[in-house]
């Protein structure tokens, strides 16, 4: 199924890399996970969520970037 | 029914389509943009974007000509047109010198950026590291770069000022007058309101919403005097009385809220009966309101203000225990302090309608700032840590320009700082500006590659301009400055406009880059939570407190004054500076901590503060010795008591609220209470002089204020879930 998604995108003839594409999922992801981490008072077992948004950012663009949009 | 529907003789004579002050405002600032991009393109200067954004940050609707923010504005240009050519002459060939000489120059620029003059040492700091940074961007023509920046920001004020003076002209002295009959009449009803308490007739006091109105009124008027006073000869012949008028109601405003919040101190004692003269008082106090109003509006004046005694009926306080005598001698002298107040308002305000300035030696004294030791102004601690995020951001970004050289380039110099800068000024909303900004870079963006290129000749891009600050203007009051920043720095016209997708990309790229970096740098200062930033405040507070109730003594020594005074400072802003921020505090994510739950905590501190204040001004009644002395021993034991309870605070907020503590406080009032009646009857002294009789029961008031506010601070405290707030959320 992720053979179909481009791994490459282009808006008005200009090439994005890979990676920013990957990193603005990564980010709407990261961003939707505090929140429900929120709402479920999860984050209270976090030390410092911060730095853990930052990680949950980079594992998504991570994974986004090896499984679905392979850079 | 017929007279319903019949138009009436002033309907009639309104034309068909009027335009709303919003759409005038709009209007107005649309057109100075354009005539200055006009100008600017006309001239060939520079860059025409920098006399636009003059504009865009002077002109401030509804409150007309914004000559006074244009002066801030041309000054703080000056300011750093200097400091920058002086670093740059200094330090030309030397770019890590030069971020050494720019470090403390920018660290002293964001200290001062508070205040009412704030925007002028923010333009310093931001017209600055664009001037430095003109440096490396182009070698040889630093001069020629500050020069334009300088001419360009003037022209944009001078603009600004012609199009807002000649069309539709609005000025703030009928905005002024109309705030300070406001302020008048809140403060008419404030009075009112506290005399009802006193007096037991009603318990409840002013209503929020009534002491919101007053204190907002009271920062609008003093906002409104330096502004006024700068667009109308009227004002600024009467400039000193318009002062003593705001620091009067100032000075009214805190004495007011003292009362109000000791009102509980008073509770089992017939005020009325103590202090038979205070119906007269609040009479009086009404009849001044009025009378100040009257003369105001232009009225000649109808009577001279009337004395009042305000004695205290020995007969009726015979019973009362000696706290008690000293809560009612605490309570006169606030009183007497109402009646200063507005004896000071009246006169003031008759000088006003007068045209005249205040006759030396009848001038009310206004407030002057907490001064430390050489007269130097006690250091504050948010400022430093102000001062400090901006050098860092200079440094941050300079190691990404050099060491990384991402898009934007030495560009990250300017822009990184100046978004510290900004976001310094108002700490407590960190990333709605710069949220918005990535939101409007996103639509100028578009404008940049769908509209622009289709533009031929100045009244195509005319009107565009036009139409995106009206718009912008009248639908986005609330972000127009960021918005309107942002979409300008955007569309980068120049005479030679020139499109280019990857140049634009890349600039938006950078811009949020920019955002995203100084929103992370912003963590230096603290964490963005608003509840997280209330609780360190509290025990900042509370170690204020405990230092000062620990070191009653005045210091001798310099460091000694000089910590005094910084601690004495935390005491008088942090309250403020707590309501700001308790504002911002998210009562859905915290259901248990209701926004009046949090308004008592903080008005419990605000009573602490005032009663910690008011222990320290006590230090030189001649009953010191008295308690010095004789007392010296119970008086010790009761600063070990409250010492320990601000310690306990400062560390735990929540620790001392336990009933047994509670105890344990009042125990030791109590205690102190009987001793002083056996002094009393061992040696006399009942038959004390009046005047050290005052003077005795007002130190005694203050102490008892003290311990009274702590038990007061400590039963909101038991109401408010402190551990919810200090739970880990996401931002």
């Amino acid at each position: 199924m992720f053979d179909l998604i481009p791994n490459e995108f282009a808006i008005g003839g200009v090439y994005l890399p890979p990676l920013l594409v990957c990193a603005v999922f990564g980010l709407i992801l990261a961003t939707a996970t505090a929140n429900l981490l929120n709402k479920y008072r999860l984050a209270r077992h976090f030390f410092y969520p911060p730095l853990v948004f930052v990680a949950f950012a980079v594992i998504y663009t991570v994974l986004i970037g090896t499984f679905v949009i392979r850079a | 029914m017929a007279a319903a529907t019949t138009a009436s003789p002033i309907e009639q004579s309104r034309p068909a389509f009027a335009l709303s002050g919003k759409a005038k405002e709009a209007i107005k600032v649309g057109l100075a943009i354009v005539v200055t991009y006009w100008l600017a393109l006309k001239f060939s200067w520079m860059s025409p974007t920098w006399a636009a954004v003059a504009v865009a940050v002077i002109s401030q609707p509804g409150e007309g000509q914004s000559l006074y923010k244009g002066l801030l504005r041309a000054i703080g240009t000056f300011l750093a047109f200097f400091s920058s050519l002086v670093l740059l002459a200094l330090f030309p060939q030397d770019r890590w010198m030069l971020f050494v000489g720019v470090s403390p120059v920018l660290g002293y620029f964001a200290y001062k950026m508070k205040g009412e003059n704030d925007y002028l040492w923010y333009v310093a700091g931001f017209v600055t590291v664009m001037i430095i940074t003109a440096g490396p961007q182009q070698p040889g023509h630093a001069f020629e770069f500050a020069a334009y920046r300088t001419m360009e920001t003037l022209i944009g004020i001078g603009v600004w000022a012609v199009i807002s003076s000649l069309l539709w002209p609005v000025t703030n002295l009928g905005v002024l007058k109309s705030a300070t009959d406001a302020l008048l009449d809140a403060q008419r009803q404030v009075a009112q309101h506290g005399f009802e308490l006193l007096s037991q007739r009603e318990g409840a006091g002013s209503p929020p919403a009534l002491l919101a109105q007053e204190a907002q009124l009271v920062a609008k008027v003093g906002s409104l005097i330096n502004v006024a006073a700068s667009e109308t000869y009227e004002v600024r012949i009467v400039r000193r009385s318009w002062l003593a008028l705001q620091q009067a109601s100032l000075k009214f405003m805190h004495t007011a809220n003292r009362l109000r919040l000791g009102a509980e101190d008073l509770e089992q004692i017939d005020m009325d009966a103590a202090l038979p003269a205070l119906p007269d008082l609040s009479a009086e106090l009404g009849a001044r309101f009025a009378e100040a109003r009257s003369l105001l509006a232009g009225k000649p004046s109808s009577r001279p203000c009337r004395e009042v005694s305000l004695e205290i009926d020995r007969q009726a306080i015979e019973h009362l225990d000696h706290f008690q005598r000293a809560a009612v001698e605490v309570a006169r002298t606030e009183l007497e302090q109402l009646d200063a107040q507005t004896r000071t308002m009246v006169y003031a305000v008759g000088e006003i309608a007068g045209g005249r300035e205040a006759v030396a030696g009848k001038a009310p004294q206004s407030t002057k700032p907490l001064r430390g030791p050489a007269g130097l102004r006690p250091i504050d601690r948010d400022q430093l840590i102000a001062a400090a995020f901006v050098v860092a951001s200079v440094w941050v970004s300079a190691f990404i320009w050099i060491y990384i050289n991402p898009p934007g380039h030495v560009a990250w110099v300017q822009f990184v700082p100046t978004l510290a800068l900004a976001a310094m000024r108002m700490p407590h909303v960190r990333f709605f500006p710069l949220r918005l900004m990535g939101y409007a870079f996103l639509v100028g963006m578009g404008v940049y590659v769908f509209i622009m290129p289709h533009l031929s000749g100045f009244v195509q891009l005319a009107a565009l301009l036009f139409a995106f600050t009206f718009l912008t203007d009248y639908y986005f009051a609330a972000g127009r400055m960021p918005l309107l920043l942002s979409m300008l720095i955007m569309f980068g016209i120049t005479n030679e406009q020139s499109y280019n997708f990857a140049s634009m990309a890349n600039s938006y790229l950078y811009t949020m880059m920019g955002i995203i970096v100084t929103f992370a740098l912003t963590y230096m200062v603290g964490s963005p939570r608003p509840e997280k930033t209330f609780l360190q405040q509290t025990q900042r507070f509370f170690r204020s407190c405990e230092f000062l109730v620990s070191h009653l003594d005045p210091p001798e020594s310099f460091v000694g004054q000089v910590r005094e005074a910084y601690y004495r400072n935390v005491l008088r802003t942090l309250p403020a500076k707590m309501c700001i921020w308790a504002k911002r505090i998210d009562a859905k994510a915290f259901p248990k901590n209701s926004p009046g739950q949090v308004a008592g905590l903080l008005e419990a501190l605000q009573l602490l503060a005032y009663r910690v204040d008011d222990l320290l001004g006590s230090r030189g009644e001649s009953a010191a010795k008295v308690l010095a002395g004789d007392l010296g021993e119970s008086v010790r034991e009761w600063r070990a008591v409250v010492d320990q309870a601000f310690h306990n605070w400062s560390e735990v907020p929540e620790t001392d609220a336990a009933p047994e503590q509670m105890d344990r406080f009042s125990g030791h009032v109590a205690g102190l209470n009987a001793r002083i009646e056996q002094l009393f009857n061992q040696s006399g002294r009942a038959e004390i002089s009046d005047a050290e009789g005052r003077s005795f029961y007002r130190l005694l008031g203050t102490y008892r204020g003290v311990a009274r506010a702590g038990l007061v601070y400590a039963k909101q405290a038991r109401a408010i879930d402190w551990a919810e707030w200090r739970e880990e959320r996401f931002e």
